[in-house]
Parts: C-alpha cells; structure tokens; sequence
C-alpha cells in the first residue's frame, strides 16, 4: 500500500523506545497534546509541537513518511482552511486551525504507528471499567472501541477505492458515484467484522 | 428432550429436519403481500466422519447448510446437534467447539497484522498477554505463515490471507472445522497447499471438517459428500456416487436449456 493510501491505523513493527512504552502513556500524551492545542490556540505553539513529534519519530527510526502519510492524506482539508481564513478572517485564524489540525494528527499517526490495536484494547479495557456499574462489560466496550479504531484506515481506504471507481465511469464530479459505493463498502465491512467476531465466539 | 452436552456423545453434527426461510416480497402472491422463499428445506442428516464435503450450484443453499453449524444462521424450523448441544440453545458452546473460515479471508480478518488477528481469537481463553502472543506465533508457525506475523494482511497474497484466517480459527483448538469454499479464490499451488494442510490438521489434530466446494477435486478427499440442490439434501454418500450424482444433474438441466451449475 502506498504511503499517500495510509491513514491512521497501521503500526511499523519495530523494537524503538517508543514502541516499548506503554500505550496508556502514549494515548495520554496524545490527550495532553490535544488538551495543549485546543486550550493555547497559537500556532506557534503547535509548530512547535510538531517539530517535538517529528524528533520523537526520528528518535524512534520511523521513516518520516510514514508519519506524513495522513497528513497527505487530508493536505486538501488544511489547504482548504487556510484559504477559506485568508478569505473571510485572517491569516492567523486559519494558521492557528490548520496547525492544529496537522498537530493531533501527527501525534494520533505517532500512536498508532508504533502501538498495536490489541495494546489499545487492552487500555479502553481499563478505561471502560466503571461502565460495569450501568452493565456494559468492560471487555465489549474495550473491543468495540478498537475496532473502531482499527476500521480508519479500512474506510478511508473505502474512500480512495470508491473514488478510483467514480474516475474510472467519467463520474468524479458525481457525490452520489463517490458516497454510495462507500456506504456500502463500510455497511458491509460492519457485517463481515462482526460476523467474524461472532464466528470466533467474541459476538 | 434436548441433548445435553456429555464426553459419551459421539462426535456428530446431526440435521433434524433443518429449514432456513427468507421473506421475500417478490414470492408473495399478490403485489406487496410478502411470503417466505426456503433457502433449505428440511435437511436431516448425521454427519459422523472426520472429513465431509458439500457440493451443489451457487445459490444451492451450501453456504447457509454451514452457517447452520455455528448458528451463524439460525434454523427456522428442525434443529442442528453438534457434539451433543443444540445449536439453538447452546450457540456459545458449539461456536467455541467449531471453527468457521468464509470463502474471502479478507473479510474474516479483523486485525491489521495475522499476529494480532490470532491473538484476538485467544483473547477470552488466554489471559496473560505474553503467553497470547507465543501461542499465536506457534499456530502460525504450525501453518509455514509465522514470517508474516507482523506483515499488513493486506500485503498477503489470497494463500496467505486463508491461511491466516485458518490459524485465526484454530488458535482456540476447534473439534470441527467449517469452511465455505476454501479454495474458490486460490491459485492452483496455493489450493495444493490448503488441501495438505487440512489433510494433516486431520490426522494429526484430529480436527473433522466439512467444507463446501465447487472443486470436485477438493470434494473427492472427504470420506462423505452431499450435494444440495435447490435447498435439499439431494444425494448423500461416497463422493464418487454423489459427483456422479451432480454431473447428472447438470447434464439434464443443460439438456433442458436450465442455467449452467
């Protein structure tokens, strides 16, 4: 798979510092990364978490295009800010929301590039433990969380496919040729997960 | 009386007038009067041999025949025993005693790596995360596949994906293995590979499998086939008879210009 097709979801094996930390720790940097972000709002601020991010991805010898692959995955989204700001605001503004746009994704890539989806569970697990007390299992909601997870890349690979096959009939100017086949792509992506989850006594 | 389940059962997996019904507007009498089409009509078979195989057209109803097994379909009316439980009553314990691969291993497999597909399957019977982990990688080792347990399953070819999902599923030690055509998207070494695969889960896991096909081939390595024609149970027995049995049936509907099986 190209790296232009990833999006958030795929782990590169590998024995760094990074993948040896436990994934509570790092989904609570991506928290208080999030938290910093959303409470500074300063784009200077963010670029300089973004350059934090890409020095701990060095660090741990993952290849930079791998942690870009879902930035240029939504490079349209940001561009599409920024433009739409220097129009109706300002400069600043649309800075600011791209930054942090391009932040949290970044450090949701650093994630999941060196954490497995089983680690995640393992961690929604702990995190759903006091839903026991209005009877959801802690075990279902931990799955189901990481499944949910899991099913990103999946549809935005639905989402390039289904674009692909628009192309192909002349119909890209077409949201219908584009959102049906995507619809139907991930309804049936749906069933056949939990079909397979069901076969294997976890339904 | 319902069976219990108990050591003194023979390993069975017995049909009891099985049907399995859709509604189906288009079968109604009259416009918007909606009425049941059978899919499977009253099926009633034990089947008591290591290996079966299933034969029949696309649309044959072999596919729903297996997802009876597990209760991945339930039966509208009849009922399936496996080992001794009522499939109806006992799902949880038939599915943990029967192992299920679909035709598309792609969409079997949940996880993004066959390691941690594998592990999944072991999350409720195998605390302990490093022992999940050496058990996951000795099933993939047993299938030649443990070189690509960190590999993206969408990097792996249509052989590996079944073999994976194949490891999946015995991971937690099935006495039954259902497969719904196995080998309809594999090339011809990798359907050579399955099949010696299968044939040494058997004798040396002890594993019984029933698995449907449109490979006659494939058929032919069972010790029973029954062939399903228009949601019944048309013939039953060795598979020399019962591929005969099928090539007849689809001479005699070509003859009458019927669609080709």
């Amino acid at each position: 798979m190209k790296a232009r097709q990833r999006f958030l979801g795929r782990r590169v094996p590998g024995d760094s510092w990074l993948h040896r930390t436990p994934a509570w720790a790092k989904l609570a940097g991506v928290a208080a990364l999030s938290v910093l972000v959303l409470l500074t709002r300063d784009p200077v601020v963010n670029a300089g978490l973004i350059a934090v991010i890409v020095v701990l991805a060095l660090t741990a010898r993952l290849p930079l295009r791998e942690l870009l692959a879902p930035i240029l995955r939504i490079w349209l989204i940001v561009a599409g800010v920024l433009v739409v700001h220097l129009w109706l605001t300002d400069w600043l503004t649309g800075a600011r929301i791209a930054s942090t746009i391009v932040a949290c994704v970044l450090a949701a890539a650093l994630l999941m590039l060196t954490t497995t989806i089983g680690e995640l569970i393992a961690v929604f697990e702990v995190l759903a433990r006091p839903l026991a007390v209005v009877g959801l299992p802690a075990e279902s909601v931990g799955l189901a969380a990481g499944l949910v997870v899991r099913s990103l890349p999946v549809i935005a690979d639905l989402a390039r496919v289904s674009g692909d096959a628009a192309r192909a009939r002349g119909l890209e100017a077409s949201p219908a040729a584009r959102t049906v086949p995507l619809v139907l792509g991930a309804v049936k992506y749906a069933q056949d997960t939990g079909r397979a989850l069901e076969a294997r006594g976890l339904g | 009386m319902t069976p219990q389940h108990d050591e003194q059962h023979a390993p069975s997996v017995i049909f009891e007038s099985a049907s399995v019904y859709v509604e189906d507007p288009a079968a109604g009498e009259r416009p918007g009067v909606t009425a049941r089409r059978a899919i499977l009509t009253d099926v009633t078979c034990a089947l008591t041999q290591p290996t079966i195989s299933i034969v029949g057209a696309n649309g044959s109803g072999k596919s729903t025949l297996l997802q009876l097994i597990n209760g991945l379909v339930p039966a509208d009316a009849g009922r399936v025993v496996v080992d001794g439980l009522d499939v109806a009553t006992r799902g949880r314990e038939v599915r943990r005693r029967v192992g299920f691969v679909f035709t598309d291993p792609g969409a079997q497999l949940v996880m993004p790596t066959p390691l941690e597909d594998v592990e999944l399957s072991l999350k409720r019977t195998v605390r302990d995360r490093r022992e999940r982990r050496a058990r996951a990688l000795d099933v993939l080792d047993e299938l030649g596949v443990a070189d690509l347990a960190e590999r993206s399953v969408y990097e792996l070819s249509g052989g590996q994906r079944q073999l994976v999902a194949l490891a999946a599923v015995l991971a937690v030690d099935p006495a039954v293995l259902v497969l719904d055509e196995p080998t309809t998207l594999l090339d011809l070494a990798n359907r050579e590979r399955l099949r010696e695969v299968l044939a040494d889960l058997v004798a040396r896991r002890g594993v019984r499998t029933i698995l449907s096909t449109h490979d006659l081939e494939v058929a032919a390595d069972a010790q029973r086939t029954l062939l399903i024609h228009e949601g019944r149970l048309h013939a039953d027995g060795t598979p020399a008879e019962v591929v005969a049995t099928y090539r007849d049936l689809v001479t005699r509907a070509r003859g009458r210009g019927g669609a080709p099986a």
